[in-house]
């Protein structure tokens, strides 16, 4: 195994992180180096878009190494996760050299080599030449309980055994990052192996930040207004909470048609970007109706609840 | 199990705790705070101390918020494992706690509490074995008259008694068995009002002939239970038709020489169930038949979560997944968790936070209590409604119901009742039974 040079100190991973447009706060921050430090991978659970995957993406801008993402889903199995035999190289293999001197067995060695192996994104991540790529595996909780036992022996050994070829040891070990939304539990087995972190909503001194970053035009006061708003939504009762993507997708909506004033009427017409679900559309829209949503009052009162 | 291990232990304990109190290293420290985690079912074992200590000499202890972040990280693999972290960490971190002396005994808390309690065990063990026929027979007549006769205790024998003595029911029928081989009768809560200790635990077991009714129940009740099953076709390993999509695909790739017929099938949504028990002091009665109830449901469906609420949530689902006699199971429960008060909202509450990853599509919450609340009405009328919204129903087992003119005009009752789908009442398990076929004909799910 060949040592890392580019490991990120903890001063310089906040402000690099921001440079890519993401606010991290001191515990992500001491995560990600536990990361290099250790060679652990990181759990991360939280809800819905508040940032697990973009965690993954900007550490693998950050460090210039190649990200390799496995998004997880019901089914998927190691053929589609680690490798494959290339059927068709194979066959086509066969035929060719029917009528060659080789035999049987120099053929049978031959089409059961590297170059007939489909590389998968595990496989691909324990195949890094020049430098240890960031491994994603998103939403591991949408996986089978086989498969995360399978990943077992990855994250703890990262290591993998192909019975024709034998074990493949990685010259770099890349840096793992998986993510759950919480759908299922989780296998304590899975959890001992990794460190955990958890993400919760950001509050709103972090959200406004956040809206800050991605749209360096906006007024403090209205991204703070934003922020206060979003959490409001955040504590109604709805089926898809907004996350942080949508808050950004509301503030850039908001930006384009009404510059810098949040009014019940811009609010009306950029629901959209919040509300994706009938349901939460009229709670919303109750709300907003009362008068409730968008007063000082209502407003202040997220912002002490926060903190 | 694990609690009467630890009352075994606990003087053992009380020895250690005079070399603690010079403890001041760090890998000392936390070992000692890892020790005390593990106390809350949090798995921090030695190698998550190795890994720790690894994590400091590779990245330094750095500020404060820096170290209890890297602990945290290595320590906790749950996010309700947090909260206990959280709760733990300034008696054994906190710059007082580093520094002061007076604090460094507030730092081996666990130690001290272990103490206390096997003092008190001492007291407990001398006083049983001073106790005459005569006092034996005082405590008979006590219990007797305290408690409405539901729970039967079992008989344990003398070697056993002396090793649980910490479990209270069991302390009881070590003072009754003097004198009489009756079977007696308590009630779980009142036992842990006798020991007038919070840190006493409390057991509970059930007569084999009512489990066996409660078993059967259960099984009854879920095959009675059906959830709507999905129309698409899914691939899978053993289906009734060909998928012809996938064979394409797979001729494609092996030059049409697919060696497999790939299948496919409806998948079978399997109900799950979300058991809350009440298990304050106004409901030890109906709380014993509930948990029997669902232990039955456990060996049935086997998918299925079990909580107690009173003040506090407890899981208690590995409780009953790791019980050695399936045919005599025996819960051993704090008294902060059995026989306390009724924060019926809070607890959901606390649920809807900390295990949302229960509440999906595919699930019945099933729950037993009277709903007479002593918390917020607001937090319980929140919650319902995310049961209701999240899962596929929701049924209450209330046992009031079939007291004569009855009507649910308590508080947290009416603020659950416009949530609740099936509002039926439970006594024995003939009642489980009847529940299931007053909803057999219903399809749960959205």
């Amino acid at each position: 195994m060949r040592e890392i040079t580019n490991i990120l100190t903890e001063d310089t991973i906040e402000q690099v992180f921001r440079k890519h447009q993401y606010i991290t706060d001191r515990s992500i921050v001491t995560a990600l180096r536990l990361v290099q430090g250790l060679n652990k991978p990181l759990l991360i659970e939280g809800p819905a878009g508040v940032g697990k995957t973009q965690v993954a993406k900007v550490l693998a801008e950050v460090l210039e190494t190649p990200l390799i993402r496995l998004q997880c889903y019901e089914g998927l199995d190691v053929h589609n996760a680690l490798y494959e035999w290339n059927y068709q190289k194979q066959l086509l293999h066969i035929q060719l050299t029917e009528k060659t001197d080789a035999s049987v067995s120099e053929r049978e060695q031959e089409i059961f080599g590297p170059d007939f192996l489909l590389r998968r994104p595990l496989l691909e991540a324990l195949s890094a030449e020049e430098a240890p790529p960031v491994l994603l595996i998103d939403e591991i909780d949408r996986a089978d309980e086989e498969f995360e036992a399978f990943l077992l022996e990855l994250l703890a050994e990262f290591q993998i055994t192909i019975p024709e070829i034998g074990t493949i040891l990685p010259k770099y070990k890349p840096y793992v990052i998986l993510t759950s939304n919480r759908t299922r539990e989780l296998s304590d087995a899975l959890r001992r192996r990794c460190l955990y972190q958890w993400f919760p909503y950001p509050d709103i001194k972090k959200e406004t930040a956040i809206i800050q970053a991605h749209l360096p035009e906006i007024n403090e006061t209205a991204a703070e207004k934003i922020a206060a708003v979003i959490i409001k939504i955040r504590s109604m009762p709805l089926n898809k909470v907004p996350g942080v993507a949508e808050t950004l997708d509301w503030a850039e909506a908001l930006m384009l048609m009404h510059k810098n004033e949040i009014t019940a009427e811009a609010m009306k017409e950029t629901l959209g970007c919040l509300a994706k679900d009938r349901d939460d559309w009229n709670i919303i829209e109750n709300h907003l109706e009362d008068g409730g949503l968008l007063s000082e009052k209502y407003l202040k009162s997220a912002g002490a609840k926060e903190a | 199990m694990k609690n009467i291990l630890k009352v075994q232990g606990l003087r053992k304990h009380k020895m250690e705790t005079a070399k603690i109190i010079n403890i001041t290293t760090l890998p000392e420290r936390v070992q000692l705070f890892a020790r005390h985690l593990r106390e809350y079912e949090v798995a921090a074992g030695p190698g998550e101390i190795i890994l720790f200590l690894q994590a400091v000499a590779e990245t330094g202890p750095g500020d404060e918020e820096n170290f209890k972040a890297m602990m945290r990280m290595i320590f906790c693999s749950k996010k309700e494992e947090l909260e206990i972290f959280n709760m733990l960490y300034p008696l054994y971190f906190s710059k007082s706690a580093l520094t002061n002396t007076i604090d460094r005994k507030r730092i081996h808390l666990s130690s001290n509490l272990a103490e206390k309690q096997s003092d008190h065990q001492e007291e407990k063990n001398q006083s049983v074995k001073n106790k005459s026929k005569k006092e034996a027979k005082q405590t008979l007549e006590a219990i007797r008259l305290a408690t409405a006769v539901h729970n039967t205790e079992k008989q344990q024998n003398s070697s056993e008694r002396e090793a649980r003595t910490a479990a209270l029911p069991i302390n009881q029928s070590a003072a009754i068995s003097a004198e009489s081989d009756k079977k007696v009768e308590t009630k779980v809560w009142k036992a842990s009002r006798f020991t007038g200790n919070k840190f006493h635990n409390i057991q509970v077991s059930f007569e084999k002939d009512s489990l066996t009714a409660f078993i059967s129940a259960a099984r009854i009740f879920d095959k009675n239970i059906k959830i709507k099953q999905g129309r698409r076709w899914k691939s899978q390993h053993k289906g009734k038709r060909i998928d012809f999509r996938k064979l394409m695909r797979k001729i494609m790739q092996t030059g049409g020489r697919a060696a497999l017929l790939p299948k496919k099938a409806r998948p079978v949504r399997k109900t799950k169930y979300l058991l809350l028990c009440d298990s304050s002091r106004s409901m030890a009665d109906f709380s014993v038949n509930f948990l029997q109830f669902a232990y039955g449901l456990t060996l049935t469906s086997g998918k299925a979560e079990i909580f107690l609420f009173s003040n506090t949530l407890k899981r208690i689902t590995q409780q009953f997944k790791n019980i050695q006699d399936k045919g005599d199971p025996a819960f051993i429960f704090s008294s902060e968790e059995w026989g306390s008060g009724t924060r019926i909202g809070d607890s959901f509450i606390k649920l809807t936070e900390n295990y949302e990853m229960m509440l999906t599509k595919d699930t019945i919450v099933l729950i037993g209590s009277d709903g007479l609340d002593t918390g917020k009405t607001e937090s319980l009328r929140k919650s319902m409604e995310i049961f209701q919204r999240k899962t596929a129903g929701v049924v209450w087992f209330n046992p009031l119901l079939a007291v004569p003119g009855y009507e649910p005009e308590a508080n947290g009752m009416k603020a659950a009742l416009p949530y609740i789908d099936s509002f039926l009442s439970a006594e024995d398990a003939s009642s489980y039974q009847k529940a299931a076929f007053k909803i057999r004909n219903r399809e749960w799910g959205k």
